[in-house]
Order: C-alpha cells, then sequence, then structure tokens
C-alpha cells in the first residue's frame, strides 16, 4: 500500500468511529456508533420527508429547485460544522508531523477524505429526491439523471466553495465562531423543514405551493434556481443545449475543487510548519463584569467560583455551546413557524378574533422543556479529568449542590432570560400588547426556573464539566425526568391557554407557578428522601 | 548522527533557541535537560523535521532536515511527550499505519511488531482502540511505534512517563542496547536520576542556549556532592533560592 492509501484509510477508519458519537466505554471498533451513519440517516429523513411532502404538490422546477437548495444548505453547513475534523485537522502534527510524508501526499490523502465524505452525504442527499421526483408528472428517468447530476455538482462546488470562503482568513483551531452560526442555521433549517412540510398539508391557502410557484424575483437569481432550470430544460426536453451546460457545470465543480485543494496544501504546510503554535486566545472576560455577575449571582466564594468557571467554559467551550444548539434552534424554529403561519397569537385574549395562540404557547413550553437538556450538557467536556478540582473542593460530590446552583444560574440569567426577553419583543411586537407579552414570558420564566431546581438532581449535576464527552446521555437515567418535564410543560401550557384569558384565572395561574417554584426550591434547599433517591442513583 | 548547526527559532519577538550547536555520535546516549521553557520542545521539533528553524542546519544521518526531510525523517524514531497517537484506531492499525509511512515490508512490520507488543505486554491490549488506554498503554503503543523501523536516532521525549517498573526497566535495557549497536539517542527528560545513570553525555539547555555539553561524570564532578540535581540547578540559576524558599513554606 502507498502511504496515500495508508493515510486514506486511517482517515476514513477515524471518520467513521468519530468520537462526537462514540459510547464511552466502546473498546473495539464494532462498538462503535459511527456519527457518519447518523447524519447520513437524518439527511435521508429529510430529504425523504420533503420529497414525499412536495410530490405532486408542485412542478417540476420548484420541486428540483426546492431539493437542490436544501441538499445544498445541509451539505455546505456539515462541511463547516466539521471543518476541524475532515479539512484541516491541526492535531495531525503532534502524531505524525514528525513521520516520512510527503507534503503533497498528506494533502491529497486529507483532500480525499474531505471529497469521502461529501460524496457519501451527496448519495444520501440525492437518492430519495431523484427517485421520487422522476415519479413527477412530466418527469421520467431523464429528471432522476439530470437531477442526480445537478445535486452532485452543487453538493461538491457549494461546500468547496464555503472552504474557499471559510479560508479567507487562516484557520485558527479554537476559532469557532462561524462554525457555532452555520450550525445553528443548519438545525433551524432542517427544523423549519420538518414542521413546514407537515403544516403544508394541513394549510388551507396552500400558501407554501403558492409560493414556490411562483417565487418572487429575487429566488431566480440563485444559483440552485439556474440548476433547476437546467433540470427541467432536461426533463422536459425544453433545454437545446443542455449538455453544453452541463459540460460548464462539471467544469466550475472541477475547477472549484483544484483551488479548494491548492488552498487547502497551501495550510498544510503551515500547518506543518509550527503554525498549531499560533493559537488564538479569546479575550478573557473583562474582569470587572465577571465578578459583578458573579458577585450578584453568588453569595459565597466558592458559588462565585463555580459561576465564573461555568461562564468561561460557555464562553470559551464551542462543543457545549454546539450541545445546547439544538434545544434553542427548536424554539427559534417554533417561533419562526408561528410567524409565517400566523398562528403567533395572544393568549390572553379571549374570543375568536385575531391569530391562534398555540404556538405562543408552543414556544414557552419548549424552552422550558431545553432547560434541563442544557443542564445535562454542563456536566460533559473534554476537560473532565480536571473535575477532580471540584470533586476534591468543599462542596464536591459528598456535599451541597452549589456548583450546580452555578450552573443554573448561569444558564438562566445568560441563556434562558435573553431569549424569554427577544421572544417577548416579539410577541409584544406581534400582539401590540407590551404587558400581555411581559406576562408570558414570566410566565415561562417561573416554569424555566423551577424546572431548573428539579433537574439538579434528575440530572445528578453536582460536579459539573466532569464526565468525557459522549453521546448516549439522554438515555437512561435522565430520560423518565425529561419525559415528566415534557408532560408537565405541555399540560402548563394547557392550563395557560384556558386560564389566561380572564383577570382572576389568570392571577390563579401565575399563583400556581409561584408555589411550584417555591416547591420545588425547598426540595433542592431540604433534600427531602425523594431527593436523595435520586441522588443515589447517580452515586 | 545528529548535527546541529547555529540553530536558532524565533516565535515573533521571542527567541526560543539563540544559536545552539551540539553533535551527537553513533553510539552516544545524550541527554538533554532544561528548566521548563528552555528550548527543548523546540529543538525536538526541528530536528524531526516539525518545524523550520528561523537559521542554522540541522542534519541527521547525514540528511539536512530542511532541504532532505523526509531522508532525515525516516531516520528517527520519535517519542513525543504526551503520546499523542490517533485514539480512534486499535493499537494494531496504528502500528500497521506507522510501519507503511515508514515503507516498511508488511512481514517485516508484522513480526516486529508482534515481538515488540510480546516485550512490552501489550499483545492483549493492541486490538482495542487507543482512547481506551491507560497513560502508559499509550506511552507504549507510541514507543513500539518508534522502534518499529529500527532507526538509527532515537528521539525520546519523557520516554518512561506513565511506565511501570518492569516497562520503564525494559525500555532502559532497549536504549542501551541499541546504542551499543550503534544508534544514536536523545533523551530528554526532567527525571535526573535517571539520566544521570543511563547517559554517556549530557547537555543542559538554559534561556535558548547551552550551558553545559559534557561527558555525565565530568558533569557531576562540577558540583561537590557529584549531583546532577546540583549542577543543574547551579547553572540555570533557578529565581527560588534556598532562603526563599523557606520564607515561602513558613507561609504556608
Amino acid at each position: 500500500m502507498t502511504k496515500f492509501h495508508l493515510l486514506l484509510r486511517s482517515l476514513l477508519l477515524m471518520d467513521l468511529r468519530g468520537q462526537h458519537y462514540a459510547r464511552a466505554t466502546g473498546a473495539k471498533p464494532s462498538e462503535l456508533i459511527p456519527p457518519l451513519y447518523w447524519v447520513v440517516g437524518q439527511y435521508l429523513f429529510i430529504t425523504a420527508v420533503l420529497s414525499l411532502a412536495l410530490f405532486t404538490r408542485i412542478d417540476v422546477l420548484p420541486y428540483a429547485f426546492v431539493m437542490l437548495t436544501v441538499s445544498a444548505l445541509l451539505s455546505v453547513s456539515a462541511v463547516v460544522v466539521e471543518f476541524n475534523e475532515v479539512a484541516l485537522n491541526f492535531t495531525d502534527v503532534q502524531v505524525i508531523g514528525h513521520v516520512p510524508v510527503p507534503r503533497r501526499t498528506y494533502a491529497m490523502a486529507r483532500f480525499a477524505n474531505l471529497l469521502a465524505y461529501l460524496m457519501l452525504f451527496n448519495v444520501a442527499l440525492i437518492i430519495f429526491p431523484a427517485i421520487i421526483g422522476a415519479g413527477q408528472r412530466g418527469a421520467g428517468w431523464e429528471y432522476a439523471l439530470a437531477y442526480s447530476f445537478a445535486a452532485g455538482c452543487a453538493n461538491l462546488f457549494f461546500p468547496m466553495l464555503a472552504i474557499l470562503l471559510y479560508t479567507l482568513r487562516p484557520p485558527e483551531p479554537d476559532k469557532t465562531d462561524l462554525r457555532d452560526l452555520v450550525a445553528w442555521v443548519q438545525i433551524i433549517l432542517a427544523l423549519v423543514v420538518f414542521y413546514g412540510a407537515q403544516m403544508m398539508f394541513r394549510d388551507g391557502q396552500h400558501r407554501i405551493e403558492m409560493f414556490l410557484t411562483q417565487p418572487p424575483d429575487w429566488v431566480r437569481w440563485l444559483p440552485t434556481w439556474w440548476l433547476a432550470e437546467w433540470v427541467a430544460g432536461v426533463t422536459q426536453h425544453t433545454s437545446g443545449n443542455w449538455l453544453t451546460i452541463a459540460l460548464a457545470i462539471g467544469l466550475v465543480t472541477v475547477l472549484t475543487g483544484w483551488l479548494t485543494l491548492y488552498r487547502l496544501a497551501t495550510f498544510y504546510r503551515a500547518i506543518r510548519n509550527g503554525y498549531e503554535n499560533v493559537r488564538s486566545e479569546r479575550e478573557p472576560l473583562p474582569a470587572t463584569w465577571a465578578l459583578t455577575l458573579s458577585n450578584w449571582l453568588a453569595k459565597t466564594p466558592a458559588g462565585r467560583s463555580s459561576i465564573r468557571l461555568t461562564l468561561t467554559m460557555l464562553q470559551r467551550d464551542s462543543d457545549l455551546r454546539m450541545r445546547m444548539t439544538p434545544q434553542l434552534a427548536t424554539v427559534a424554529a417554533m417561533l419562526l413557524l408561528g410567524l409565517f403561519t400566523a398562528q403567533l397569537g395572544n393568549p390572553f385574549q379571549a374570543g375568536d378574533g385575531g391569530s391562534p395562540a398555540s404556538m405562543s404557547i408552543v414556544v414557552i413550553a419548549l424552552l422550558v422543556m431545553s432547560v434541563p437538556t442544557m443542564m445535562h450538557n454542563f456536566l460533559y467536556s473534554r476537560d473532565f479529568e480536571a473535575s477532580w478540582l471540584l470533586a476534591s473542593a468543599p462542596g464536591g460530590r459528598g456535599g451541597d449542590w452549589r456548583h450546580g446552583h452555578g450552573v443554573r444560574r448561569v444558564l438562566l440569567w445568560l441563556v434562558v432570560l435573553p431569549v424569554l426577553l427577544l421572544l417577548g419583543l416579539v410577541f409584544a411586537w406581534r400582539w401590540g400588547d407590551p404587558l400581555a407579552a411581559a406576562a408570558h414570558v414570566w410566565f415561562g420564566w417561573m416554569q424555566c426556573v423551577a424546572v431548573s431546581y428539579f433537574a439538579l438532581p434528575a440530572v445528578g449535576l453536582r460536579v459539573p464539566f466532569s464526565e468525557p464527552l459522549a453521546r448516549g446521555g439522554l438515555g437512561g437515567r435522565i430520560a423518565p425526568f425529561l419525559a415528566a418535564v415534557s408532560l408537565a410543560a405541555t399540560f402548563m401550557g394547557f392550563l395557560e391557554f384556558f386560564m389566561a384569558k380572564k383577570m382572576l384565572t389568570a392571577v390563579l395561574f401565575a399563583g400556581l407557578l409561584l408555589c411550584l417554584l417555591v416547591l420545588a426550591k425547598y426540595m433542592i434547599s431540604a433534600e427531602p428522601s425523594t431527593v436523595k433517591n435520586l441522588k443515589r442513583l447517580h452515586s | 548522527m545528529i548535527q546541529v548547526r547555529d540553530l536558532r527559532i524565533r516565535y515573533g519577538q521571542f527567541e526560543a533557541l539563540k544559536g545552539i550547536r551540539f553533535d551527537i555520535g553513533p553510539g552516544e546516549i545524550v541527554g538533554y535537560l532544561g528548566p521548563n521553557g528552555a528550548g527543548k520542545s523546540s529543538t525536538v521539533k526541528v530536528l524531526t523535521g516539525v518545524l523550520t528553524p528561523s537559521a542554522g542546519s540541522v542534519a541527521i544521518c547525514g540528511h539536512d532536515v530542511a532541504t532532505q526531510t523526509l531522508a532525515a525523517q525516516a531516520c528517527i524514531g520519535y517519542v513525543p511527550e504526551s503520546a499523542p497517537a490517533y485514539a480512534l484506531l486499535t493499537g494494531v492499525e496504528y502500528l500497521d499505519l506507522v510501519a507503511g509511512l515508514y515503507g516498511m515490508a508488511p512481514d517485516k512490520s508484522t513480526e516486529s511488531a508482534r515481538l515488540l507488543l510480546d516485550a512490552f505486554g501489550m499483545t492483549k491490549i493492541a486490538p482495542r482502540l487507543i482512547h481506551t488506554y491507560s497513560k502508559g498503554q499509550r506511552q507504549k503503543i507510541v514507543l513500539i511505534a518508534a522502534l518499529l523501523h529500527e532507526p538509527q536516532v532515537l528521539i525520546l521525549d519523557e520516554p518512561l512517563d506513565g511506565l511501570d517498573v518492569d516497562s520503564a526497566r525494559k525500555v532502559k535495557e532497549i536504549i542501551v542496547g541499541l546504542a551499543a549497536k550503534g544508534r544514536s539517542v536523545l533523551f530528554c527528560s526532567h527525571t535526573l536520576e535517571i539520566v544521570q545513570k543511563l547517559c554517556h553525555r549530557i547537555i543542559i539547555l538554559h534561556e535558548g542556549q547551552i550551558v553545559a555539553d559534557q561527558p555525565t561524570e565530568e558533569i557531576l564532578a562540577r558540583s561537590n556532592d557529584h549531583s546532577l540535581e546540583s549542577v543543574f540547578r547551579q547553572l540555570t540559576k533557578p529565581e527560588t533560592d534556598k532562603a526563599d524558599m523557606a520564607q515561602i513554606i513558613a507561609g504556608l
């Protein structure tokens, strides 16, 4: 085997065993859950749902446009999010920097690995749209071929273009701003597509189909619209020079690939020249700001230390932020859908006037449900071995919840509260009633605070950042608690829906929430037997 | 086997190495010591072809590391500090990869790997993923990878870190045995007792400059108690001396 083949084989093996989804105790390769399979499965699912939802509802051209756009966006976001793993891996220097591998061979192996990654996603993104699309009226086998070619090129071209743009400034191992943003967009997009697709069936006015069939002018300037026009032209035999255009598409894709290889090879050379020594470091938190916040949120030195640690980890650990992304993205997706489908009505308004208030309540309920999951994420860290410090300090494993409270407060005041304020602004704008918006958001805040107290023992957040990064934590011990929170949040949503319409019942609802909050606080501070039993589960 | 001439490394305004110069001949085991931040890691990175020097030259087995990098690297067996390895490969896969990258024939590499895995008690562990290894097991697998292709030059950075007593003894025996066969060894460690016993010669680096480069006996003769620690302290002048230490301890 040549060095290229050896390297490529190892890189592909590691892609298939990517640690993000590995079971922490998996010792043999067969015990790992390959993360690529999860992602491929997700992409197959998303494209299948979308293809079926749009099947025979719109014509060939808009159908191709939607599928091409969605798959291009998904493949771009996959590459950007996984950039440090599939395109430019700074840790390679430590492992094989001293090994006699020509730089060109290394660059080719990395590029081939990237291509393999993209091709795998390509197949997942093309299969269903091509096959199902071919069954459309006026389509046929030519559609499947043309779409496969167009999508294949697009799903290579756009990710490589993204890499070229992403590497306009030298990538740094710890800079993850763009990656975080793209991950957010990707998840919101997937949720909007999924929920939007199912809403299409319930929309009597067919607004989505109308939008796609007669899109505004700006849509026709998108590259995926041009590709879709080519696909439709080939399918319906209306394009005379389809072969020339196909050659041009292929050529552009190949050229972009060559440019990307050249660009990445430049960075590989820089990495091997000690570029890995250049580390970007976030500016430390402004001392006065962090001190003021930690002083305000905690009353003891240990509590303040926990809060400062949590603040710093939240700021610098992009993995931690990424793990919270799906929960908050769900809230954002529902808000967008509510705005788009005019279901973001005022729950305090009685009668049938105005929009339904269901989504306004669902958005808050989803945020409440996300709190324990987000708290759970704070258990995990790459630096889990350093947790001996918290565990052995007063208030560690055998003590109280002081460190867990630190996490809880940071999460509530720095994450949940800003989200609620933003939601409040949207509601106030939508309803024209700031007071109602404030009350609605305040109901949400009370529920989030109460859930956060209950989540401490349920999640076992005694020593944060103490467990190695591994998926699978949402199963097992905390699944029943999450199910209970979902039921409770849904129930509270129903209660608000019915009780908010009259002043007296609204006040009663507020009182109920206050009682819930007091009960939660009492349970954690007093640690009655139920909480102790939960504690025993985690020891 | 190793020739370093006027080696300089600059990181921006900071000069990590200030024109150092030394040779290591066949059969020599040379200890390379220095306080934290002295420039040891930078030297090793240049020797192994990972870092390009700002000035100066390095030759390994007669190959200039800057212009004949691949040939120079092929002569080296390197054990980095903290034993980084691809955690998602098994030990066997990792050794296969290394053997192939060093151009070893498959049957030869299989036999060498089998012998070394057996010697270090890693035969049953090797089929498992590296991320499940203990610190010592990871160190062993990286050591085996460095020895696999029978390098002419060994560069070892804290190679005994995490090893049990028996494995540490085996590594020391291997080092001495390889030197007896004419290989050159550069041994970096903070454990002065081991360096004192193992090395024929000791180079001490301080603030980017070599402050001592002598046979071990001569270095030890520089202090009254024949202790490498005393010589090291004397030459590197740590900021905290005895009087300061007493004050610090009194305050604890």
